[in-house]
């Protein structure tokens, strides 16, 4: 019975971590309609960024928090204006195979630059706490990565649903064309999107150090598990985009414990089965 | 009194004037532009795969001919995929699996049954057809990135349960074993890759001819009015979903041959290449960069995107490693932010250049 209650909980934690990723994929899905296939390698930077603060100048992950938000916010902008809004106008498609070629060139850049190696953090100041009730034990990382994705995600979700900024968000979401009548710059409103989906990244960053390690290739694997997501929540929801998260962790988590390396198959074959009862995702409306 | 056009109406030919400059290259434009005309397309085709096919007589080397031949099986199943993704708009990431079907088939046929790859390779064509409908029909009821993700989960699962089948050679991968060579068997001296470059080149003209004539029939029709407007369709009683997954079947067919072919030329299929995310992704990415929705778009995107690719690899070996995808990926940003419609979609540019550059030879029309 303690493999199952635990396989849960360690499955709704992972969850909670995948869904920043998740909620910072769909902001701009919702808004542009693109799905962004860099994101994942635009957090993997993120880690790296998170990984030299550490071991360059000691910075403990939890420190290096807000310099990483910061930065992402950086990265999200900077990707927009540098990739995308060179494309306004022309085909989502061709958006989308920009952001590709970005991930190849990100992943192989890294690479190129770090090399292939695996780089983690052993000793952040909260590794080695744990917590345990019953058969379930939290190790300290787990649970701070887990809390802080959720603030982060419900801090995102206050951005966007209760001030102005986030209402012409919505705005543009719904429909660019009368958003933009009623006097709502769409390239503002575009930059803020990424610029919110890069808080996201810079967070998810700081806080998969405390978990993961980081290697070139991980974005794949991020981004996979987020496109997933955005699509299991529903377009442009997000907190359709985290429970569907908390499912996926859950569902992986419980393959993993009972069918071993099958484990991430079971989550997608869980969201296919989903999918085809509700073909507009958790969340979503027809 | 000049005659009225009617929008779409073909503009009558300029008549020829002919010119002192004219008659001294008579000799060879009479032919040209009889080759050049449209009506006259398919032999022009013809005659390309015809020098194509015997080009390995004069530029050989074992690199030209690798790399051709995987131009050709990448064109195969790209051309396929963009029936589906270019023509009816339904962007898959699931082709890899197709792919991956005839692979393994011929791999399997081969280890364990003994047998020739070909039936590997049929086999293949029938799951890649079976997988085609099974997922198909529910899925295509999703909207368009829904239905887009939802294949990528497809390839990600097929890829987790064959990394762990043992009978596939889980994710170390199949190993082929060399077996007389001959037509049958599909193996040939490992020195010539010239059999492979033929049987893809062959592979690529059987594919280009069902491709041009689905395109003319009804299904063509359908496809296109779906992509342009799937509610009309519907409206217009066309079945959407059923046309979508007969789309899907037929247009899956050269990606398992293609597999097939190109693991009998490697000798080897593993999971972490065809069933990756980036080889999916490339059989996208030749459509696209190509030309989504135009019949030569994959053709020409699979000969500049994997020659590039293919020669990266050759030319910056071993310590530059990261250097190429880096490289790759910026002509893919490059392409993508200039010809956002495609390279073929420059071909008007081209033909303007062309024009200029060769306005001594008054009266041909390069396209």
């Amino acid at each position: 019975m303690g493999l199952f209650e635990s396989g849960v909980v360690s499955g709704l934690l992972v969850g909670c971590e995948y869904a920043l990723v998740g909620v910072g994929l769909t902001l701009i899905f919702g808004t542009m309609e693109l799905v962004n296939f860099a994101q994942g390698d635009l957090v993997m930077v993120a880690m790296y960024l998170v990984f030299f603060l550490w071991s360059g100048a000691h910075f403990d992950p939890l420190l290096s928090l807000p310099i990483a938000a910061v930065a992402g916010i950086a990265i999200g902008i900077l990707t927009y204006e540098g990739l995308i809004r060179p494309l306004t106008g022309k085909p989502v498609i061709a958006q989308m195979v920009v952001t590709l070629g970005a991930s190849a060139a990100l992943e192989g850049g890294a690479q190129l630059w770090l090399g292939p190696n695996t780089e983690g953090i052993p000793n952040t100041v909260v590794s080695g706490f744990r917590l345990t009730a019953g058969a379930v034990t939290v190790t300290a990382p787990e649970a701070i990565a887990a809390f802080g994705a959720v603030v982060c995600i419900a801090l995102v979700s206050y951005l966007v649903h209760h001030t102005r900024m986030g209402a012409s968000l919505q705005a543009v979401a719904q429909d660019p064309y009368a958003a933009q009548l009623v006097g709502i710059r769409p390239r503002r409103v575009f930059m803020l999107a990424w610029g919110i989906s890069g808080i996201t990244i810079g967070v998810a960053g700081a806080l998969f150090m405390q978990t993961y390690a980081v290697d070139p290739t991980v974005g794949i694997t991020f981004a996979i598990f987020g496109f997933v997501v955005v699509i299991l929540g529903g377009f442009g929801s997000i907190w359709g985009a985290f429970f569907a998260s908390l499912i996926m962790g859950v569902a992986e988590s419980l393959g993993t414990t009972y069918l071993s390396e099958y484990g991430l198959a079971v989550a997608f074959a869980v969201f296919l089965v989903i999918l085809v009862v509700r073909p507009m995702g958790l969340r979503g409306t027809s | 009194m000049t005659p009225v056009l009617m929008p779409g109406a073909r503009r009558p030919r300029p008549a020829v004037v002919r010119g002192e400059n004219q008659s001294s290259a008579s000799g060879i434009v009479g032919p040209v532009r009889w080759l050049l005309a449209r009506r006259n397309r398919p032999v022009l085709v013809g005659l390309a795969f015809v020098v194509a096919g015997l080009s390995p007589l004069v530029v050989g080397g074992l690199g030209w001919e690798t790399v051709s031949f995987q131009v050709t099986v990448f064109a195969a199943t790209s051309l396929g995929w963009n029936l589906l993704g270019g023509y009816g708009g339904q962007i898959s990431f699931s082709y890899a699996v197709y792919f991956a079907a005839g692979a393994y088939g011929a791999g399997v046929s081969v280890t364990s049954f003994h047998a020739s790859p070909w039936v590997g390779i049929g086999a293949g064509v029938a799951i890649a057809c079976l997988i085609a409908l099974i997922t198909g029909l529910p899925l295509f009821r999703l909207r368009t990135h829904y239905y887009s993700i939802a294949t990528l989960a497809i390839l990600e699962v097929t890829s987790l349960v064959v990394s762990a089948a043992s009978p596939l050679g889980a994710s170390g991968g199949l190993e082929i074993p060399i077996t007389p060579y001959g037509l049958g068997s599909l193996e040939f001296s490992p020195l010539n890759a010239t059999p492979f470059f033929e049987l893809g080149l062959g592979l690529l003209g059987v594919t280009l001819l069902g491709v041009w004539w689905i395109l003319r029939t009804r299904t063509g029709l359908y496809l296109r009015a779906i992509r342009d407007d799937p509610v009309a369709a519907e409206a217009f009683g066309i079945r959407t979903t059923w046309w979508k997954a007969v789309a899907a079947v037929v247009s899956c067919i050269p990606a398992p041959v293609a597999g097939g072919l190109y693991a009998m030329a490697a000798l080897f299929v593993d999971p972490n290449t065809v069933l990756s995310i980036p080889f999916s992704v490339l059989i996208v990415l030749v459509a696209v960069l190509g030309g989504l929705g135009t019949l030569w778009g994959p053709v020409v995107g699979a000969a500049l995107v994997i020659t590039l690719q293919q020669n990266l690899a050759l030319d910056l070996p071993g310590q530059a490693s990261g250097l190429e995808p880096v490289i790759y990926g910026i002509v893919i940003i490059l392409v993508g932010m200039f010809f956002s419609q495609g390279i073929l979609a420059a071909r008007p540019i081209v033909a303007t250049a062309l024009r200029r550059a060769g306005a001594r030879v008054k009266g041909v029309r390069p396209w």
